[in-house]
């Protein structure tokens, strides 16, 4: 009986520890998935795709929103910043970047931004300010998503703002 | 040969129960870190680098690439107000009326957490497109069968669910989300 109660704890802890582990990973599991989808579709790193509006057909995440317009760009900034421009749009409309584990580490959205095009500069971990004078967002990881949204206000403007997406862009700066 | 038989056979067994455990914390999150307003509730700590593991990973699971709180709060129901589940064999009514944001949108999901196929494409409806009365107030009805006004499609989803969101809230909603009026979801007829 003690012995069975012994392997009985044993397997619990065992449990708890890959029920912890498990969890703690999934966001990057999840995150290198999307990494694979991307590479799976001759997605390149360090370049913005421009999404087509989101529909039940086509959507490249969970719970997309239908009124907004998304450009993507997976990031991998171990070797050289990025460097990210787009055009800023009369309507609700942010950039935000994504660490590997999922963490919303920067957001700067059309009201921010106070300019009809930004320009920033996306740096890895423990890198120094790689252009001096400009505005330079740090990723905790390497790798990560750098995700544009732009609001769709009203129909007729879909053709207009879809012009204005297609304006962002994601470049190695070296 | 006994002790290794029985460490084998512990081991698959916790990895089992550790993997299927998780699975189901991650889909059926324990409610501690969300804030409720009637049938919705919203998760402060979304894309927030502060999130608990649990969070983190729900919010990875079911909205990936959130938003933090002071750019949008997303509100979801799962239920209706009488707890219970949303799904295309009912109808509903969704009364509310405007929040403090600068853009508020409701859209509806299928049990994939994806779009509801249907033939309009309408998946959604927000502070622009929604027909009021003249006091404001809106009544959106999620539906499989045509409505008149302000129709949701509910198509054939086994679960349906609802998002809120509320883009660069005031400061007083951003501050305190379960003081947000947020709509009612009244469940009518069954099929």
């Amino acid at each position: 009986m003690r012995r069975f109660a012994g392997w009985l704890l044993l397997t619990l802890a065992l449990a708890a520890a890959v029920h912890l582990v498990a969890v703690s990973l999934a966001p990057r599991a999840i995150m290198a998935a999307v990494f694979l989808v991307m590479k799976r579709n001759g997605r390149e790193l360090n370049t913005a795709y421009h999404e087509p509006r989101p529909s039940a057909e086509r959507s490249f995440v969970v719970m997309p929103s239908p009124d907004l317009l998304y450009s993507v760009c997976a990031f991998d900034v171990s070797e050289t910043p990025l460097r990210i421009t787009a055009a800023v749009p009369d309507t609700y409309w942010s950039i935000s970047m994504y660490a590997f584990n999922t963490d919303n580490f920067f957001v700067l959205n059309d009201q921010q931004a106070g300019a009809k095009e930004i320009e920033l500069v996306l740096t890895g971990p423990g890198r120094n300010q790689p252009a001096p004078g400009a505005r330079v967002a740090v990723s905790p990881t390497a790798r990560g998503v750098v995700l544009f949204r732009t609001l769709i206000p009203s129909e007729n403007r879909l053709d207009e703002l879809i012009r204005i997406q297609k304006l962002a862009s994601c470049k190695p700066l070296f | 040969m006994k002790i290794a038989l029985n460490s084998l056979a512990a081991a698959a067994i916790a990895v089992m129960v550790g993997l299927g455990s998780a699975a189901l914390a991650l889909r059926y999150p324990i409610e501690t870190d969300w804030v409720r307003s009637g049938a919705w509730k919203t998760n402060l700590e979304a894309g927030s680098s502060q999130a608990g593991i649990y969070s983190r990973g729900r919010i990875a699971v079911a909205g990936l690439f959130a938003l933090n709180k002071s750019e949008t709060i997303y509100f979801l129901a799962e239920h209706d107000d009488d707890g219970r589940a949303m799904s295309s064999r009912c109808d509903y009514r969704i009364e509310g009326k405007d929040f403090n944001a600068r853009w508020w949108s409701i859209t509806a999901y299928g049990p994939t957490f994806f779009l509801i196929p249907n033939q309009l494409n309408r998946y959604s409806y927000n502070m622009n497109n929604l027909a009021r009365d003249a006091q404001g107030n809106y009544v959106i009805r999620l539906s499989s069968a045509p409505k008149d006004m302000n129709w949701l499609p509910s198509g054939n989803a086994p679960r349906v669910y609802l998002n809120l969101r509320l883009y660069n809230p005031d400061p007083s909603t951003a501050k305190d989300p379960a003081a947000v009026e947020t709509p009612r979801i009244i469940r009518e007829a069954c099929r």
